[in-house]
């Protein structure tokens, strides 16, 4: 599982960098070109939390992605980028990304190395080009020892950055929630939440596919009725009309902390999402077939013990993880 | 005593017939690329109002596009492929390539491709020609842009026409091969060969593809693969050195 080209010669400190739960499937990045050291995982964590990467200097990863909010942003529908600009969609936690087959809420972005160049050039993110990002760090000696630590060179380039940062997001697990010692026999959930998980496993389950609580697909849950919404979802990007207002089904991992909920942040509460679940789903020709127009029917007793297992989800070692905090 | 003699004649043996059979391998010459862009007859130049056959008029502010996955076959019908053949020709800088390290012999088709092959487009973060500082990817949409083409035009919609072309997967794919038959074309050791292509830039509003239809293609689908269909067919082989 895992770096197949160090597999052979794993050292014991990239096992302690990338550490897979025993219950997780075996991750989709293989960074072969790109081994995890502590050095490039350090220098990825530095600039994850460098707003000098976009244009203003005030703007970085972080301010869109908190680590107390899971990685997400700090409970807004959109974020607010370089000159307060307004996001279109709301920003997804960064969390299990190895595991990831596709990234961005419609799917866009089809490898972890490059999933940066969105965010960082963005007009309405950090607008800045990735040429000048990289003048910007060669000027810094700090920045020149840190990419000679990690790469070998301090002759800074655009793929050195995106492997660092590519390397800092691998090692953002979160597999030590109460709900993952329960999974592996050291922990336990109460009456209320192993309610909550049967019913879970019964209603939810196909999308929201355990451990990492997403399958990676496109779906239409159906919080638009026939006309759509604004926003073709996954459509824009295949093309296909079947894939009008089909987004991709995000993880559940610290749920609590990772509101306003859907692609535009609209739905503020659990409880609303599981109302909405329960009696709000709207008939279009591209809801998911697995999802009844009308909703699941679920009564207020289930919705909150489906509630209560969610809330088992939170990883406060992941979420409290000095290693994956501000090195500033 | 007896048995390093045998040895060191065994050995020099060995010696002269691995130098004999490398030799032959070790044959090799090198291969220059000249892109000559064209109007029509005329020759094609940025910020030029350029006319078309159709009567609607171009100028032109940028044209880039890759050259990849050269591949030569000889007389014997061998192939032979540019390992990491990736280059990105621009009308306002390289308008030329050159590799090194190509097998002498005697050819009689060249190939390449215009764009990216599908492996590369989903192979993660690239340097070269390939890094995405080149501005010729899609942050939004992971893929390689195959040929840009901006510029102003009177009969396009908003007076400008941004064509920039991609698409790698199945239906999409907008990759296109230009395949040029070489007269038994002999590189030598040490040798050097010029090819020169002609790249009639005109053809792009090929077919009934018109500017004043289309002003804007910046994703993969049916309008890129009619440019790069007709961007393709304006590429000619013109005349070996």
């Amino acid at each position: 599982m895992g770096f197949a080209l160090a597999a052979c010669r794993k050292e014991p400190e990239e096992q302690a960098l990338f550490s897979v739960p025993a219950h997780f499937p075996a991750p989709h990045y293989q960074a072969l070109a790109n081994p995890l050291t502590r050095e490039g995982v350090e220098l990825g964590r530095r600039l994850f939390y460098e707003p000098l990467l976009s244009l203003t200097g005030e703007v970085s990863c972080a301010t869109c992605h908190a680590q107390p909010h899971g990685f997400a942003d700090h409970n807004v529908a959109f974020s607010k980028g370089i000159y307060g600009r307004l996001g279109r969609r709301n920003s997804p936690p960064i969390v299990n990304m190895a595991w990831n087959t596709s990234f961005m809420w419609d799917g866009g972005v089809n490898h972890i190395e490059i999933m940066p160049i969105a965010p960082l050039t963005d007009s309405v993110e950090m607008g800045e080009t990735l040429s000048n990002i990289v003048a910007k760090l060669q000027a810094q000696p700090q920045y020149r020892e840190r990419f000679r630590r990690a790469f070998g060179s301090d002759s800074i380039t655009d793929q050195r950055l995106l492997y660092a940062l590519a390397q800092f997001m691998t090692v953002l697990v979160s597999g030590d929630s109460q709900y993952d010692r329960y999974r592996q026999g050291k922990g336990s959930l109460d009456a209320q939440e192993l309610q909550g998980l049967e019913l879970f496993r019964l209603h939810c389950e196909n999308c929201h596919r355990e451990p990492l609580f997403t399958d990676y697909s496109f779906r239409n849950n159906g919080i638009d009725g026939a006309s759509g919404g604004d926003d073709p979802g996954r459509e824009r990007i295949t093309l296909s009309p079947s894939d009008r207002s089909r987004f991709k089904v995000p993880t559940l991992r610290n749920i609590a902390r990772t509101y306003p909920y859907m692609h535009d942040g609209r739905m503020t509460t659990l409880e609303a999402v599981l109302a909405h679940y329960a009696g709000g789903i709207k008939a279009s020709p591209t809801l998911d077939t697995l999802l009844p127009a009308g909703g699941l029917g679920l009564s207020a007793s289930e919705q909150a013990a489906i509630i209560a297992f969610l809330q088992t989800l939170n990883d406060y070692t992941y979420l409290n993880n000095p290693d994956f905090s501000d090195a500033f | 005593m007896k048995t390093s003699f045998f040895s060191i004649s065994a050995l020099v043996a060995l010696l002269l017939v691995s130098f004999t059979a490398c030799k032959k391998d070790n044959q090799k010459g090198s291969l220059h690329f000249e892109f000559d862009h064209k109007w029509g007859s005329s020759d094609f130049a940025l910020s030029q109002t350029l006319t078309h056959p159709n009567g609607e008029t171009a100028s032109f502010s940028r044209l880039r596009y890759y050259v990849s996955n050269i591949q030569l076959k000889n007389d014997k019908g061998e192939l032979w492929s540019q390992p990491e053949s990736y280059h990105l020709i621009d009308v306002a800088g390289a308008t030329t390539l050159h590799i090194d390290d190509v097998p002498a012999g005697k050819y009689t088709e060249i190939s390449f491709m215009i764009g990216v092959d599908s492996t590369r487009n989903v192979s993660g973060a690239q340097t070269g020609a390939l890094s995405p500082s080149n501005d010729m990817f899609w942050s939004w949409n992971s893929g390689y842009i195959f040929i840009k083409a901006e510029g102003t035009s009177n009969e396009a919609a908003g007076g400008s026409f941004t064509y920039h072309i991609g698409g790698f997967s199945g239906d999409n794919n907008a990759t296109r091969t230009v395949t040029s038959a070489l007269d038994n074309m002999q590189l030598k050791h040490k040798g050097e060969r010029e090819l020169h292509f002609m790249v009639d830039v005109s053809k792009i509003w090929d077919n009934n593809f018109r500017v004043s239809a289309t002003a804007t293609v910046h994703m993969p689908g049916m309008n890129a693969k009619t440019v790069a269909d007709n961007f393709k067919n304006g590429i000619t082989l013109d005349h070996v050195h």
